[in-house]
């Protein structure tokens, strides 16, 4: 069969339907977030559509909803393409958003047409970079942190992931994958953030707490899996959708809000920095990582954590504003103390790469050896399931790395109902993990997610230090705070709690 | 097995009428469709609300059982089938296979691409036949002749003795609108002038719409061309044939397609494109010429000219692009008319006057608002009242042609072809036409009862 994708019906059907689309579209390209970005934009660009066929429907228009701390909501850019819906349902079974109504009057809606705040949306952001317009879209803050840095009081601080160093590039014209940590540290301080620091350095943190607490269970025989919440939207998931599994869920906080807690109530402390004058920007590729930060839990006297968080694609629009462009840029280093991660703290940006890391640690807690090979090749690859089984010492241990919210799900679903034979499990809410975060660069692939992640593994292989607990700034600060040193320095800066929450429907 | 009786309802009488004087020969043929594809399931949909089809339906299901003809081991046979009644959500949409399915398991009522078909994966991913009351009853009939040849047909052509019958509603501007069970290939200037008897006195057909909103529009010359029963001119353009309304000279075709038009806007599921918003565009264009193009900016010739243009390219879009049936042949009516009686449309646009309103014996009059605002209920008003805008709240005076034919397999013993939403519905057009609501009910005193019950039933919607 030869099917013609030029002919002139088909030419002509789509400039129709799109003419059709546009009609019933908002004229305020100048003003939309996605400006430069839009797909619907591009296909009338692309079909010549320079003229308005039918009369311009005078609809008033709606006030975008706000509410929700990661994502934004603005139905009147909606073409009801569905992308969203089917996301967060089939991949993500979520499902916060639904079509309503039918006919002309269909929207894509929350449970009872309520904000986003209060739907069951866990902000995982997977349908705001699938959008072909900007009905969804990451709740910027990117006005907020400009405000901040340009404030000659405030100290801003910028702790930056490792999946943002990989995807940055994209946004300004590099191949996918490329390595832009060095000259992002050298960007942001010439934004005029105060301090950059390392958000792997929090992650080696995060790392050396999650495999104590696992070595810990694996010794006192607790059949209860341990599950990582290193994710923020996964954290949300179970909390909304798996109260009876929070007690397995790590009391370890998120990278991020190690960080934040470490910067804001212990470094500041240090360098005589009032924490009211300190402003502490995650960059990210997490929405829910903006809601995380606006956890009560996540605060101390009113005053949270981390300020504020920023997106790959916010970063980018950062540069831009301040006519950056780092790929000119030279590499920088960061600041200390929190200057750098091991190459295990760079590999959790990927799915499978948590398991990695907190195995290495593992081992080296049971045994007191290091791995000879410090890469579990049975937790990586592109299978949104893997499930293996490794030997820690004298231990057999099942582990299963998991990513998509979809699948965290069926195999939580499975934990429910009793099956035992796992120790460990990794949750990210995201397919192929942070790298395919839904703060990344718009329109993302899973091939693109998958060239991310081949940076990062090609990124451990060169490095020296890939074991979390090789990093020796790290393990120091672990020793001080177990054992109750100096101040500030303590372990509920490493720890959190977790509560059921109701949701509707 | 999805035997869809939901149409039968008010739009469709023809399901109706069938379940209502005969339900133990549809559910003969359902058993009999269930035994052929080894169905264990078998499901009858009917309208939510009681109805009198339902429940004769379910006392001649209750009646079947009794006797051991359905439910487990029908006859000592070891073939079971398990027959429901469930209700349907009254979607005009719902008449289309998916979609029908889709609202049975609870899901939204629109359709999906096809493949897989229903055969392949349909109710609950279980392969499923949908077929409409007539087809099965047809099916039952065929058992009873029992094989037998037609004695006149060519050797070998496998006919059957008997010629399948079709039963078609005829409403509109006849003198004896209601229901005529007629041959399989009759034309339909037959139907119209032997079995309605013809025009109403002092008025001449001018065409007849047939299939529902989703239907054909013929002009009166073609009426010998098209029969009942058989398909009619290229794969597109087929008839279902078994709702007639007919137009006369007072009718605006306009009017007519402004009407279908905004019926099928509210009947859009929304899923795709062409039929969300080409439905609506094409109302706001009828609307606009009805209107005279009064709004600022519309006066403009070339602003008018194009527009009209448009709805041509519009409803060739629509049929090109759209998922289903429903946005398929949403055009249908408006391409024919635009075709048959484009000298009306011209005169709309360029002369801002109707020519229904001179020809007819007894004019017919614009609402100046072009029905965007209508006056519900003033005779004589070719007001466009029948919808009003979100399509709730329907006159009562309106036989909204709510069901559509499940899926339009017809029961016609040579042939299988895939239908068409729309067909098996019947639609009186009180906007059509001068004395626009005094004719709907009032006019069809041979069967006062039905249609009260038909009106009582519509307005409680």
């Amino acid at each position: 069969m030869r099917i013609k994708t030029r002919s002139q019906r088909v030419l002509t059907a789509r400039r129709n339907l799109v003419e059709l689309l546009l009609a019933s579209h908002p004229d305020d390209c100048m003003y939309c977030i996605r400006n430069r970005q839009c797909i619907l934009l591009s296909l009338s660009s692309e079909l010549g559509i320079h003229q308005r066929p039918y009369r311009s429907s005078r609809r008033e228009r709606r006030w975008p909803d706000v509410s929700g701390a990661g994502l934004v909501r603005d139905p009147d850019k909606c073409v009801l393409c569905g992308k969203c819906v089917r996301i967060c349902d089939e991949r993500q079974s979520v499902t916060a958003l639904e079509l309503t109504r039918r006919g002309r009057n269909t929207r894509v809606a929350t449970a009872f047409d309520k904000s986003i705040a209060v739907s069951r949306c866990v902000h995982c952001g997977q349908c705001a970079l699938n959008c072909p317009t900007a009905a969804l879209s990451e709740h910027s803050a990117v006005r907020e942190v400009m405000e901040a840095v340009v404030n000659p009081t405030q100290a801003v601080i910028a702790c930056v992931a490792p999946a943002v160093a990989v995807s940055l590039g994209e946004e300004f014209g590099q191949r996918t994958g490329a390595d832009l940590g060095g000259k992002m540290v050298t960007a942001l301080r010439l934004a005029g953030f105060d301090a950059v620091f390392d958000l792997a350095h929090a992650v080696d943190l995060a790392v050396i707490e999650t495999a104590t607490d696992l070595a810990n269970r694996l010794q006192s025989g607790e059949s209860r899996p341990l599950i990582t919440s290193s994710c923020p939207a996964s954290v949300l998931f179970l909390e909304q959708f798996f109260p009876d599994l929070l007690p397995s869920l790590s009391t370890c906080r998120s990278p991020q809000q190690i960080m934040g807690a470490l910067v804001k109530r212990a470094w500041a402390d240090s360098r005589g920095l009032d924490p009211e004058r300190v402003t502490c920007v995650t960059v990210s590729s997490c929405t829910a990582g903006k809601l995380e930060a606006g956890r009560p839990e996540m605060r101390q006297q009113f005053r949270p954590d981390v300020d504020h968080v920023l997106t790959t694609r916010e970063i980018a629009q950062l540069f831009r504003l301040c006519g950056l462009d780092p790929v000119r840029l030279d590499t920088g280093a960061f600041d200390q103390p929190f200057s750098g991660g091991s190459s295990a703290a760079a590999i959790t940006a990927v799915s499978g790469g948590w398991t990695e890391a907190v195995l290495r640690t593992a081992h080296w807690l049971m045994t007191g050896s290091e791995p000879r090979d410090p890469r579990w090749r049975t937790v990586r690859g592109t299978a949104g399931l893997r499930e293996s089984r490794v030997m820690l010492g004298n231990n057999e241990v099942g582990v299963a790395a998991v990513s998509g919210l979809g699948r965290v799900r069926v195999l939580m679903n499975e934990i429910r109902r009793g099956r035992s034979d796992l120790a460990f499990i990794e949750i990210m809410a995201c397919e192929g993990g942070c790298v395919g975060g839904g703060g990344q660069p718009l329109s993302s692939t899973s091939e693109m997610t998958r060239s991310r992640a081949r940076s990062l593994y090609r990124l451990d292989q060169e490095e020296s230090v890939r074991f979390a607990h090789a990093n020796q700034a790290a393990m120091d600060l672990v020793r001080k705070t177990r054992e109750g040193m100096g101040g500030n320095w303590n372990r509920a800066l490493f720890r959190t709690v977790y509560q059921q929450r109701e949701v509707p429907l | 097995v999805l035997c869809n009786v939901d149409p039968a309802d008010p739009g469709s009488m023809v399901h109706r009428v069938l379940m209502e004087s005969d339900p133990h020969r549809v559910l003969e043929g359902l058993l009999l469709a269930s035994y052929a594809v080894g169905a264990t399931k078998a499901i009858f949909v009917v309208p939510a609300r009681p109805t009198l089809a339902a429940d004769r339906m379910d006392a001649a299901l209750e009646q079947a059982r009794r006797y051991r003809l359905a439910g487990s081991n029908i006859l000592n046979s070891g073939f079971g089938v398990d027959v429901q009644i469930r209700p349907g959500t009254g979607q005009y949409l719902a008449g289309e296979d998916t979609a029908l399915i889709h609202s049975l398991e609870g899901r939204r009522g629109s359709p999906r691409p096809c493949p897989p078909h229903p055969a392949q994966r349909g109710l609950f991913g279980k392969p499923t036949v949908i077929h409409c009351p007539e087809t099965l009853a047809a099916v039952a009939t065929l058992f009873r002749l029992d094989g037998q040849r037609d004695p006149t047909a060519p050797e070998g052509s496998g006919e059957i003795r008997g010629i399948p019958t079709r039963i078609v509603s005829i409403t509109g501007k006849v003198r004896r609108p209601g229901l005529v069970e007629v041959p399989e290939g009759t034309s339909l200037r037959d139907v119209v002038t032997l079995m309605a008897g013809g025009p109403l006195p002092g008025t001449t057909i001018k065409a007849l719409q047939v299939g529902g909103p989703a239907g054909q529009v013929v002009p009166e010359s073609q009426l010998d061309v098209f029969r009942v029963g058989l398909p009619m001119g290229t794969p597109n353009r087929h008839v279902g044939s078994q709702t007639v309304v007919v137009l006369d000279e007072g009718t605006c075709m306009v009017e007519l397609c402004r009407f279908l038009a905004t019926f099928l806007e509210s009947e859009s599921c929304g899923k795709c494109i062409p039929c969300r918003e080409g439905t609506h565009r094409i109302r706001e264009t009828l609307d606009a010429v009805l209107a005279g193009f009064d709004e600022p900016g519309e006066h403009d010739p070339l602003w008018r000219f194009r527009s009209v243009m448009k709805l041509q390219e519009l409803g060739d879009v629509m049929r090109e692009t759209s998922m289903c049936n429903l946005g398929r042949h949403g055009a249908d009516v408006l391409l024919a008319s635009l075709k048959s009686f484009r000298d009306e449309f011209e005169t709309h646009v360029f002369h801002k006057r109707c020519l229904a309103e001179t020809s007819g014996s007894q004019g017919a009059t614009h609402d100046p608002s072009g029905g965007q605002r209508p006056v519900a209920g003033s005779p004589g008003r070719h007001d466009g009242s029948v919808v009003p805008a979100g399509g709730r709240g329907r006159s009562a005076h309106l036989v909204s042609p709510r069901g559509a034919d499940s899926h339009g397999v017809l029961p016609n013993v040579r042939r299988r072809s895939r239908g068409r939403t729309g067909s098996g519905t019947l639609v009186l057009c009180p906007g059509v036409g001068r004395d626009a609501h005094q004719d709907t009910f009032a006019a069809r005193s041979d069967s006062p009862q039905e249609s009260r019950g038909v009106a009582a039933g519509q307005s409680s919607r």
